[in-house]
């Protein structure tokens, strides 16, 4: 099924918008969730979460990309159980690698004032991430937006893993200097 | 802000580019031929040519394209009116990528970046042959690393090359048979091969080195074959010195040339180099390789520890490190790899209790292992290294090797074909021979990732392991496209 025939069936508050959505996307939300949880039992909770998240958001809204929609809500919700479980402990995990490297980017200090707006600092990651060539922004992407391997993006870009950790240094720390010569004191 | 924080903001990038990276799978070119181009480790082959029977001096009746057309006027000559003095023609490598900047300035430059996107796409293509090099590969660790009780240490990739060059300078059935075992069905594909490989191997930079150097020794009483001497020169980047064998001249011009291409390091093996006054024509081939750990060992954490070696316990110093990585485990055997920068990784494998450390030589998950795919046979654990530091040699004569590998022909002069080469009919070979040294130790640079995670508790990775190589282990160094460029038995560390 197209992906506007099943957005159709969640404004039509049609129930098969969730076997649909399912069948078609079902293994990619759990991958998402996978990348996050490592866990089968809260991977699956995720992605049912996730179509009751998505049948009380459509309608309203009407995704562009119904595949990435669908994969972000199960990232926020993989994160957020994520950050539930892990409040007392850390480290080891895939994820946490990931949080790692991105510590490379921030203070790691809380900041109750917000000095920054999470929809604007989307904006500028956006406008950073043009700035990079096509594929270091998908390797960029695929593993902090994705939290894939870096065994795998290896695989996917014929690169080897060093170089991929490599790359994905430079970036870490290109993004840093971007973010902090605009002004975000993150 | 907290890292916590900007995964979230992450979250919310454009849509487009998040479904764009995820449909992205880099697409490979066809593999063509494209001119231009913490471990230390070398290799060398030599092979040599000679002629059968008594040695009889012909007049050299054309010029050779790798040599200068006008002989400089300061040459000499033998009564028989041959020149004496060496004439040389050297290859033209690739420059060195910012020869005057320290290894960690160039990793944060930009020159870095815009050095590895020159290598993606060699690297790419060479990826894609490697998987018909595994037999090759498989062969080669059979014949070359089983031993009782010595180290052995070979350089599959630099064997490959001056096999590829044996392979230029023969036809027929002589050829064939070397075709055979490099797994390529005719010259042109194993040509572009040649050609892909070293492009994706030839590194140098202040992070990396991994020279690849090739040269012709030829005797200027023979005519030679102007199209393959050519060929040598564009495929091979082979430089050519012509001159009188025997003498002490050309025996002092291999060793220096063997020497400088191999960073000295095969000094011993370089000095027992010479030519015969009946050898026609040498191939040498060789790689010098000098790479860091992606993530170095603490040099403070070293300590003096027993090696069960073959022939006894030796004390060596043994590095520790613990990281977070990637396990393979068979029946047979359990490995790590350690990345080098900007290069492949150093595999290491330890064979189960109850196995020989001889069964893995010809063991196919040995090269599976080196491959960044997942199987059932790997998981992650956090692993406590014990390594030791070591330095490895050793020389092997390559005609038995070959012979069993199925090249003969060459060997005998009634079957070996030389005619691409010249149209003696009596050329065969007479001395193939290999030596290789890999070195370990601490340094490194400090690793970008993986390095600070293990430090309060590491709650979700179920599994810890001590990975202890006291006893009688194998290793593999590939290269950032998957070639083996060095693999090697420590049965003993002096």
């Amino acid at each position: 099924m197209q992906d506007e025939e099943i957005i159709q069936l969640y404004w039509d508050r049609d129930e098969n918008a969730i076997y649909e959505s399912s069948r078609k996307y079902g293994a990619f939300c759990s991958a998402v969730a996978r990348n996050i949880l490592h866990n089968r039992a809260d991977e699956q909770e995720c992605v049912n979460d996730t179509w009751l998240q998505a049948w009380n958001s459509m309608p309203p809204n009407r995704p562009s990309f119904l595949q990435v929609y669908l994969g972000k809500i199960t990232r926020n919700l993989s994160f957020n159980l994520y950050k539930k479980m892990h409040r007392e402990k850390r480290g080891g995990t895939a994820i946490d690698l990931v949080l790692d490297e991105l510590a490379e980017c921030v203070s790691g200090k809380d900041n109750p004032e917000k000095t920054w707006q999470a929809s604007r600092l989307a904006e500028e990651i956006n406008a950073f991430l043009s700035s990079l060539p096509k594929e270091r922004q998908y390797i960029f992407i695929l593993r902090y937006w994705y939290g894939e391997d870096i065994r795998e993006i290896a695989y996917r870009f014929h690169m080897s893993e060093n170089n991929v950790s490599v790359t994905l240094n430079r970036i870490r720390r290109k993004l840093k200097a971007y973010l902090t010569e605009r002004g975000y004191d993150i | 802000m907290k890292k916590e924080d900007l995964f979230e903001a992450l979250g919310d990038i454009d849509e487009e580019k998040v479904k764009a990276a995820g449909e992205y799978r880099k697409q490979m070119k066809p593999v063509g031929i494209r001119r231009g181009i913490a471990a230390l480790c070398a290799a060398a082959v030599l092979i040599v040519l000679t002629l059968s029977g008594i040695f009889t001096q012909k007049p050299a009746d054309t010029a050779d394209v790798n040599m200068p057309s006008e002989p400089e006027p300061s040459v000499t000559h033998e009564p028989s009116g041959r020149p004496l003095e060496m004439i040389k023609v050297m290859a033209a490598y690739p420059e060195a990528a910012e020869p005057d900047t320290g290894t960690a300035e160039f990793m944060e430059s930009d020159a870095h970046w815009k050095w590895m996107d020159s290598m993606q796409e060699n690297i790419a293509a060479s990826r894609q042959l490697q998987g018909d090099m595994e037999n090759y590969y498989m062969a080669m660790m059979g014949k070359m690393l089983e031993d009782d009780d010595a180290n052995t240490v070979c350089s599959p990739l630099n064997i490959y090359i001056a096999l590829g060059m044996l392979a230029e300078v023969t036809d027929g059935t002589s050829r064939q048979q070397i075709l055979d075992l490099l797994n390529t069905g005719d010259i042109e594909t194993l040509r572009n091969n040649i050609h892909t490989l070293w492009n994706s191997n030839y590194a140098d930079t202040p992070a990396l080195k991994s020279l690849l150097a090739d040269s012709i020794w030829l005797n200027n009483a023979y005519s030679y074959k102007q199209d393959t001497m050519q060929r040598l020169a564009d495929i091979y980047y082979a430089s050519s010195f012509s001159g009188v064998p025997g003498t002490e001249e050309m025996n002092e011009e291999l060793r220096k040339w063997t020497d400088d291409n191999t960073g000295g390091l095969l000094h011993e093996y370089v000095q027992g180099l010479e030519l015969s006054p009946q050898t026609v024509m040498a191939l040498v081939s060789t790689i010098y390789y000098k790479a860091m750990w992606n993530s170095d060992f603490n040099p403070k954490n070293t300590s003096e520890e027993l090696f069960h070696g073959i022939k006894g316990d030796t004390k060596v110093n043994m590095m520790h490190m613990t990281d977070l990585l990637g396990v393979y485990r068979t029946d047979a055997f359990t490995s790590i790899g350690l990345s080098l920068t900007d290069s492949g990784a150093m595999h290491f494998y330890l064979p189960n209790e109850g196995k020989e450390i001889n069964d893995l030589v010809s063991d196919p998950d040995i090269i599976k292992a080196t491959k960044s795919v997942y199987d059932e046979h790997r998981t992650n654990a956090i692993v406590h290294m014990s390594i030791p530091k070591f330095n490895v040699s050793s020389k092997t004569n390559l005609t038995d090797v070959m012979k069993e590998l199925g090249i003969t022909d060459v060997f005998e002069q009634h079957t070996a074909d030389f005619s691409p080469l010249s149209d003696d009919t009596d050329i065969y070979v007479d001395k193939a021979e290999h030596a290789a040294m890999v070195e370990i130790d601490e340094h490194g640079v400090v690793g970008a990732a993986y390095t600070a995670l293990i430090t309060e508790g590491a709650a979700e990775v179920s599994e810890e392991i001590d990975f202890v190589l006291d006893r009688p282990f194998m290793f593999v160094i590939t290269g950032a496209d998957g070639s083996v460029l060095f693999t090697g038995i420590v049965r003993n560390i002096e």
